[in-house]
């Protein structure tokens, strides 16, 4: 455990200097004035969780989409919802079970444009919705949880309202089950393609 | 005196031959109980401070038993008793003293009743031959028919239907007598025996027209049966003296019967070596026939002999004087003699006596032990033992594996003399039945012995024991289990591996389809295994799911053939539940 704290401190402290250094370097936030995002995304999602692995293996795609809105001064607020699906097998005797995760984040971004960058950087909640089904039991059920979130929309050119995002994000999400402490939350890297109106 | 010791008198055996011949002479009895006896032996003579013995019966054509026998006093002593009974052999009345001289000695009374009821009763004391008729509901006095010599004995009396009466008794100096009353006309007192051939023993009979005396008769040393006979005409002459058989053997008390057709019929005990053998004999025509045993060989004396309807009743005495084993007899009907048998009852006797009632139904047995008289009747209709029936049967098939339905068949049983009538089975595994044909479900295997019990109409049983073996398939070897935990994301259970190995006993006996699977908590009997589940024949494992955290499993697994058999559902030789070290817990 004392391991795994300190590697989380380690990817904050990575986050924010990454975030000091985009905001520390932007000249101009003209180039990307906007009403808001529709975003497609699509990313790698892998859970903390150690039995996930021995069930589901490593983690997968994770799709979505999200939608932001500009509030005031280079914050806007967010609404995101994705979807995880995983199969696997049970661990003895190795029989089909199938997993879903839809995580729903509401949150605020903070973001300064740079050239052609503008990146940003966000916290959350989230409301896991999570269904597993196998023969020992089906459940449906959702937990709640935060997240942190950075990254950056890229311009593609001058006046095109289509943008690429690159994101991090990590979630925290723990639920019990059968008296197990389940941690859904995990690290989630992608990207995504932005409308902007 | 000393002739009366000869007779009466035997040396005792030792002790270990008394106890042989007391066993054999019990498995006689055991093995002959043809006959009946009405309840136990009456005392009739009730009188402990005399001497009663030497009893002589008789039964009147109404059917009444009449008895007499001496009281004896002292050794020198005594009188002529007399009771009587109703014809079933009860309501005896007191004995009635019928002489009053005080010198009635053992051996020396006899009675016999004519067609009306009279009663003729004969004794002796010491200087004469006395005779006291019953007679219009009364006793008359005494008469005295003989007199002079020295020492009466064996005085018998025979009398006819209309109520002629013949004596016969024999003097110390070895001379037999009779005299005879015919027609209410006395003859005079005649020596029938051989003068110079020391006679004794006497017995009379009177037919319808002929009366037959025999004795013993000493030549040569030896003493043999002879006989001779008149006919019932008024002074009759006797016949020439006859041995009933000619052989080098020694003779001792014969008695003689006339049935209704004037057939003699003589019994006698013959000596061989010691011990002796009643022997029979009966009149052909032109001779007497050769002697048929009545009796096994062994020590015996005083045989007697009753005629009733043709049929023919014996008994005797076996065993020491004063101190027998007990009365034995034997009967005749239709010329076929039943065999030996005992009165029950009977031990501690000397003397006996025998008659039977007028349609022949009943015998009555007489007898003196250890100083009182004692009676008993016998139903003896049929002489003839039932013969108990012979069970046999067959059943199909001889074999199999359990279940196994069996047909088994009574059919070849029958009673040799009747007919059976229930056929009782013990299958031998608890379970019984009956019926000639009976179908029967063995639900286990082993070797089961098959009991058939036939009972004939008689009540005899006849029984066959057989066996069946009832084969089982053989439960898989090694059995054993192992538990595992399963796991998804949110959930876990425990998985129960049970495994087997083929068992190639069951290649000899059927071809497994299947093995099935059964489970029960730990510590319940093996009545609580439960099916969980079945595989192939080729499938040596099977994973039980049902399983709770919490649960302790004994398994067990069992070999099925084609036709549904099944190995019995036995304890497996062991294995660990998931709670034991073999645990195997993937995630933790």
């Amino acid at each position: 455990m004392r391991k795994t704290r300190s590697h989380r401190r380690k990817g904050w402290l990575f986050v924010f200097s990454l975030a000091i250094f985009i905001f520390g370097f932007s000249s101009s936030s003209l180039a990307f004035k906007r009403q808001g995002t529709f975003e497609l995304s699509i990313g790698n999602y892998s859970l903390t969780e150690p039995r996930f692995e021995a069930v589901y293996q490593k983690g997968g795609m994770i799709e979505g989409i999200a939608l932001s809105v500009f509030f005031i001064h280079d914050f806007d607020f967010f609404f995101e919802m994705k979807g995880f699906y995983k199969s696997g097998e049970l661990t003895y005797t190795k029989e089909n079970t199938h997993f879903l995760l839809v995580p729903v984040s509401l949150g605020v971004r903070y973001s300064r444009p740079w050239r052609f960058l503008c990146p940003y950087i966000g916290l959350g909640i989230d409301y896991i919705f999570y269904m597993e089904t196998n023969p020992i039991q089906s459940i449906v059920n959702y937990t709640r949880g935060f997240h942190l979130r950075g990254g950056s929309y890229i311009r593609i050119a001058e006046n095109v309202p289509i943008w690429l995002n690159i994101r991090l994000k990590y979630t925290t999400a723990k639920t019990e089950e059968n008296d197990l402490e389940i941690q859904l939350g995990g690290f989630e890297y992608g990207a995504g393609l932005v409308f902007v109106f | 005196m000393e002739e009366r010791n000869v007779e009466f008198l035997e040396p005792s055996l030792q002790a270990s031959k008394m106890m042989r011949i007391r066993v054999i002479l019990l498995a006689v009895f055991l093995a002959l109980p043809f006959y009946i006896f009405s309840g136990e032996a009456i005392n009739i003579s009730d009188s402990p401070g005399w001497e009663s013995i030497a009893p002589r019966i008789t039964v009147d054509p109404n059917g009444y038993i009449h008895v007499v026998w001496v009281e004896r006093y002292s050794e020198a002593k005594g009188d002529v008793f007399y009771s009587r009974a109703s014809p079933d052999g009860t309501g005896w009345s007191d004995p009635l003293k019928l002489s009053s001289v005080n010198t009635v000695d053992a051996a020396t009374c006899s009675i016999d009743a004519d067609g009306s009821g009279r009663l003729y009763v004969l004794w002796s004391d010491s200087n004469s031959v006395r005779l006291r008729i019953f007679s219009g509901g009364k006793w008359n006095s005494s008469i005295q028919v003989a007199s002079g010599a020295t020492n009466y004995f064996h005085t018998k009396v025979a009398a006819s239907p209309d109520g002629d009466i013949y004596l016969v008794w024999w003097t110390e100096n070895g001379r037999v007598y009779s005299r005879s009353r015919v027609n209410g006309s006395w003859e005079s007192t005649k020596q029938i025996s051989v003068s110079g051939r020391r006679s004794k023993v006497p017995d009379i009979a009177v037919g319808n027209n002929v009366v037959y005396a025999c004795w013993v008769e000493k030549s040569g040393g030896l003493y043999r049966t002879v006989y001779s006979k008149r006919n019932r005409n008024y002074n009759s002459s006797w016949s020439s003296v006859k041995r009933v058989i000619n052989n080098d053997l020694d003779h001792q008390n014969p008695t003689v019967e006339l049935d209704s057709n004037d057939v003699a019929h003589i019994v006698w005990t013959t000596w061989i070596e010691g011990p002796r053998i009643v022997h029979y004999s009966y009149w052909k025509g032109t001779s007497f026939s050769s002697p048929e045993a009545l009796s096994g060989k062994r020590m015996i004396h005083y045989p007697s002999l009753c005629e009733r309807k043709n049929n023919l009743f014996a008994c005797w005495q076996v065993g020491s004087y004063a101190n027998g084993i007990g009365i034995y007899y034997n009967m005749s009907q239709n010329g076929e003699w039943s065999g030996e048998a005992a009165v029950p009852q009977s031990s501690g006797s000397t003397l006996s006596d025998v008659a039977a009632s007028p349609d022949a139904e009943l015998a009555y047995f007489v007898w003196d032990s250890r100083g009182e008289i004692y009676f008993c009747s016998l139903q003896g209709e049929s002489p003839s033992p039932n013969i108990p029936p012979v069970a046999k049967f067959s059943f199909s098939p001889h074999t199999g594996l359990f279940p196994l339905k069996v047909t088994f068949n009574a059919s070849a049983s029958y009673d040799p003399d009747g007919t059976i009538v229930s056929y009782n089975w013990d299958f031998g595994d608890g379970g019984s039945g009956s019926g000639k044909n009976i179908h029967y479900i063995y639900q286990t295997w082993g070797s089961f012995p098959i009991t058939l019990s036939v009972v004939d109409n008689d009540g005899a049983v006849g029984t066959k024991v057989s066996s069946i073996e009832i084969l089982r398939l053989f439960q898989p070897l090694n059995i054993r289990y192992e538990s595992f935990i399963d796991e998804s994301l949110f959930f876990s259970r425990v998985i129960i591996e049970i495994y087997w190995d083929r068992n190639p006993k069951n290649d000899e006996i059927a071809e497994i389809a299947f093995y099935r699977i059964y489970k029960k908590r730990l510590g319940e009997s093996n009545a609580f295994y439960r099916y969980i589940g079945e595989v192939n024949s080729d499938v040596f494992n099977f994973r039980d799911k049902d399983v709770e955290e919490d649960d302790q499993f004994v398994y067990t697994v069992t070999s099925v053939d084609n036709a549904g058999h099944e190995s019995p559902i036995v304890e497996s030789t062991g294995g660990a539940t998931h709670n034991e070290k073999s645990d195997k817990e993937i995630l933790k």
